[in-house]
This record gives structure tokens, sequence and C-alpha cells, in this order.
């Protein structure tokens, strides 16, 4: 059984972090408004350089456990580009910058859909995707990408990672 | 070893809600007014609701007078109205929530609406509090002029998750509400969720302890529920086999009062994490023949697919492949008149999405070409197809055209 000092205490931390998530996306920072384009932007950002896309949403329980595996990979490889992407409403960027914080992502780049028709956001990404999450895109350095649905795995990075050498 | 954050205590989505809502209700409260007004997205508000500031994922259900009765979501309010002609026009809209709630709206997880033979009107909603989401129901038993408090479903609503609700009446006019419920996971993050049930009456009263229908269903994917022509339920559900394959099942009532059985419908070996976020339909003719339609991306079978069964679900005729899968086919739904049978389905290139649909005439066995039945380039919601026992129409909302009930014969 939890005790009331502890509820509150845990409830006083999220506050804070939801807090600071809010101000955060206040702010124009995390996460950033995820428009049509905004691929094109963050792989123009990357010139010539390998990284990481993965969708994910609050709705996603399966989306919580892949979070928890990419801080571990971050925290493995420091200098891997990594860009996660929500596809929750913009009115949950708080929210979604909270659950980063939480699972040890706070530091990546975040973005989260800011469009209210997410079906063409999505197709922009990938004609070929049926919007099931979560979703991952590993580009090597000449932005070819690989696609991968469901939970990424130590293999996907592995492969990226050796192939980039 | 790491032990993360998230792990070391509730899970956020368990309990940020509560902390926030602690803080925050007072200022819904405050800003919204006891009364519960309308709270406008952007729009000036003139009188009661106007139909642009709803969200697209509503319901409509016919009523025994031929009314067509729709629930839908306008700011903290759910709204139900009627219309006497097939949907053209609503009378004033009637709240159903007089309290403020934040209420969930998705696609794949809308307010439900059915009305019995003896016109009472009953809705099932997910809302904010005491859970990220929770599902509450509420009834009305003078022709929609009021709706009792809303009362939350499940037994155990302070502890877990509830949503993606259902709610059915049978001839005899007994009520089933049921939800994908999170109360049966060790772990939250882990995949499937059970299907949990409440009963009820033509005067609403619930029964408040909750029972379950099924375990390891897909957690995210909409369960389609309808009645048997002697009057049970029956489940159509994507459900999760050997721990990872995401397939569909059919779940039954099994003569006792409360034994359900589950039967394993489609065979397209979806191994994998994930949320597809495309539940499957379901419909029963007046002849007492089963039609289902699914999605998959399957090893063994991808795309639409149509199936249908004379045997009450316990045999189904080979799956009929449909759609185009260039275009995003998805989000089918299916409709039984007896001999004729609709469905349809979602489309998209980029650009248009359009609604496609198809005909049979002989139950299912052959089917005419294919259709568009809408286009548009806004927002739009999926299709769904809603009879009254003599015509079927394609409920379709978008953000350009808003509601509509266009006629699919």
């Amino acid at each position: 059984m939890k005790t009331v000092a502890r509820t509150l205490m845990q409830c006083f931390l999220m506050l804070s972090l939801f807090l600071a998530g809010w101000a955060g996306a206040q702010a124009g920072e995390q996460p950033r408004a995820y428009r049509a384009g905004s691929l094109a932007q963050i792989a123009q950002a990357r010139q010539g350089k390998p990284f990481v896309v993965l969708l994910w949403s609050l709705e996603c329980s399966v989306c919580m456990k892949e979070l928890d595996f990419l801080a571990k990979t971050l925290r493995e490889h420091p200098g891997m580009d990594m860009v996660l992407i929500s596809t929750d409403e913009a009115s949950a960027g708080g929210e979604a910058s909270s659950v980063l914080e939480l699972h040890g992502l706070g530091k990546a780049e975040s973005w989260i859909f800011a469009e209210d028709d997410a079906q063409r956001l999505r197709y922009e990404i990938d004609p070929a995707w049926y919007g099931e999450l979560p979703r991952a895109y590993f580009y090597d350095a000449a932005h070819k990408r690989i696609a991968v649905s469901g939970a990424v795995e130590k293999s996907h990075f592995d492969a990226w990672l050796a192939a980039g050498k | 070893m790491t032990v993360s954050l998230i792990a070391a205590f509730s899970p956020i989505r368990r309990w940020l809600a509560p902390c926030l809502a602690a803080v925050a209700a007072p200022l819904w409260l405050a800003g919204c007014g006891a009364s519960g007004e309308l709270q406008g997205m952007g729009h000036a508000m003139h009188g009661h609701a106007s139909e642009e500031d709803r969200r697209l994922p509503m319901s409509a259900a016919f009523g025994p007078d031929g009314r067509l009765w729709r629930v839908s979501v306008e700011g903290k309010q759910v709204l139900v109205d009627v219309s006497g002609d097939d949907g053209k026009t609503f009378a004033a809209p009637t709240a159903v929530n007089q309290a403020p709630q934040r209420v969930r709206v998705r696609a794949e997880d809308r307010p439900q609406i059915a009305v019995d033979a003896g016109g009472v009107i009953h809705v099932v909603y997910s809302a904010e509090l005491p859970q990220p989401s929770s599902s509450y129901y509420s009834v009305s038993t003078d022709g929609g002029k009021s709706f009792s408090e809303p009362v939350l479903v499940s037994d155990t609503a302070a502890e877990a998750n509830t949503y993606e609700n259902n709610v059915l009446v049978t001839p005899d006019r007994r009520v089933f509400v049921f939800w994908h419920d999170e109360r049966d996971r060790a772990d939250w993050r882990d995949a499937g969720a059970s299907i949990y049930y409440a009963v009820g009456g033509p005067a609403g009263g619930l029964s408040k302890s909750s029972r379950k229908a099924a375990g390891d269903i897909c957690e995210c994917c909409r369960t389609a529920v309808k009645v048997d022509v002697d009057g049970s339920p029956v489940l159509f559900a994507r459900a999760i086999y050997s721990g990872t394959v995401r397939d569909h099942g059919l779940i039954k009532l099994n003569g006792a009062a409360d034994a359900w059985s589950s039967s394993r419908v489609s065979h397209d070996e979806w191994s994998i994490g994930v949320c597809p976020e495309q539940g499957p339909a379901l419909s029963i003719g007046p002849d007492g023949r089963y039609h289902a339609t699914w999605f998959s991306q399957g090893a063994k079978g991808s795309g639409l697919f149509y199936a249908y069964s004379s045997d009450h679900g316990a045999h189904f005729s080979p799956p009929r492949s449909f759609g185009d899968a260039g275009a995003l086919a998805g989000h089918p739904s299916v409709l039984s008149l007896g001999a004729k049978v609709a469905v349809a389905w979602q489309e998209f290139d980029g650009k248009e999405k359009r609604i496609q649909a198809m005909l049979s005439t002989d139950g299912g066995e052959h089917w005419s070409a294919v259709k568009t039945l809408g286009r548009t380039e806004s927002e739009a919601d999926y299709p769904l197809l809603v009879g009254d026992g003599q015509r079927i129409f394609l409920q379709w909302t978008t953000r350009r055209d808003g509601f509509q009930m266009l006629r699919v014969e």
C-alpha cells in the first residue's frame, strides 16, 4: 500500500514534470509541432548523416516498453541521432513530454502531430504505412531508409550501426 | 540492470491524469460554469451547439419509430440529437453529461448509442477520470429530453483504464455494455486487454459487478458487437493468439448465463507487437447469417477480407479479399438485411479519401463491382454502415461536408 505522503510526492513529481513539459511546449521547445513537410525538415538538418525516426503514441501501451528500450540504447550509444514523433493530438504535448522525460528520453528530439488530418501526415511519411504503432525508420547516411513496424529490437540497431561503419 | 522510473511507480497514464485533475478540475469547472455550458473550439457559440464544433467520430442508430438518433461530442459535452429525415436535419441536441468532462473521442474509441424497442436511449462513452480513460453509461427514458447522470460501468474504475465501449440492446430490451479493460494486465505496458461487460434493462440500472467475456484481446482495436437471431450477444474482435499473433475471433455466450467461449475466425498470422487501431466489423442478418470483415497485414493474409457463416460462427466461408492495397484500403464496415449485404471501406491516395462499397444480393455469395460512395480531401471519419431493417445507409462525417447519411443501394 502506498502512503499518502508517497502519493503526494508522486503527484508533485508528476506535476513538476508535466508543467515543465507544458512550459517547454509553450516556449516552442519540446515537442515541436509536426506538420506537412516536417520530415523533410528533419532530414535536411541531417544531410549526409544517419538517424532514426520513431513514431509512438500515448495510446499505445506497447510503445511504452519501446521507450524504455530506446532510452537504454541511447545510453549505450550517446551520439546516436534519434527523433521521436508522437502521433497524438498536439494538445497532448505536455503529457507526451512528461512520458518521454519519465522514460529517460527527455533530451531526445521530440515532435507531435499538429495538424487535424493525421492520415495525411502519415501518408507523407510513408504511403505504405497503415498507421500501426510503434513504427520506426532507420536512415543511413545517404538517407535510404528501412521501415520497421512493431517494437524495434537490438538486432535492428546493431545491423544499422554496422552498416554505417 | 536498469529499472525504468516508470516501472518503479504506477504507470503515468494511470495517475498523471488524476493528479492533474485534482489541480485542473476546479479550473475546468470555473471555466465552464457549473451548468456545463458548451465550450466551442475557436468558434463563436450562438445558442446551442453548432455542427462545425463537433468532433468527427460520432455514432448513429435508428430507433423503433424510424427516427435516427445520434451521439456526438463537442467541447466537454456528450450530445444526443434526433433526426426525422434520415440524418439530413437534426433537432436541438440534449446534453448527456451536465458536468463537463474531458471526453475521449477517437475514430477507434467513439461514443456509442443504442435505442431499444420501447424507445429508451442508451449511451456509452469514454472520459478522463478517475483513470486517464474511464467508461461511462447514461440512459434516457423520456425520449431523449433528458439523460440520467452518467455512471462508471466498471467495478474497478478507480484502478484500471476502460475504453472502446459498445452498447447493445436485445429484442426483449436487455442491455449489454462491453468495454476494453486493463485490469488483468500484470504490467500495463504488456500487450493485450480484456473485454468486460455489465448488463441492464430498459430503465437503465446497469449491474454493479463487472463480468469478463474474454482476455488476450488486442488492446487498441474496437470490438464489433451484434445480437444473434436468438437474442444473444455476439462479439467479433482482434485477439492475440500464441502471445504475438493478432488475428480475429468470435466471442459468444456458451449457453450458460455467464460462460463465454472464443473461436478463431481469421488465420492471417499477423505476428507483430503493434497497435493496428483497426478493429473488425460484424453483421448478423435476419436470416441468422454472420457477415464479418477485417483488416490484416499477416504473413498468410494481407489487406481487407470478408467471410460469412451460415452456422452461427462455427464455420466461415473462405475469406474473400477486397479493396485496393495500393490506396491503404482499411476500416471496413458490413451490414446485412438478409439477402442484401453491403460492405464499405476507406481508401486514401495521398490526396483524396474515398469511401468504396460493394453490394451482394445473395447473402454474400457474389458481389457487385466496387462503387465510390463519397470523396473528400478534408479530414474524414471512418465509414460506418447503419440500417433501419429495410434500408442501408453509409454514415460518413468529413470536415468539409459534416455528418452525412448516404443511401447505399
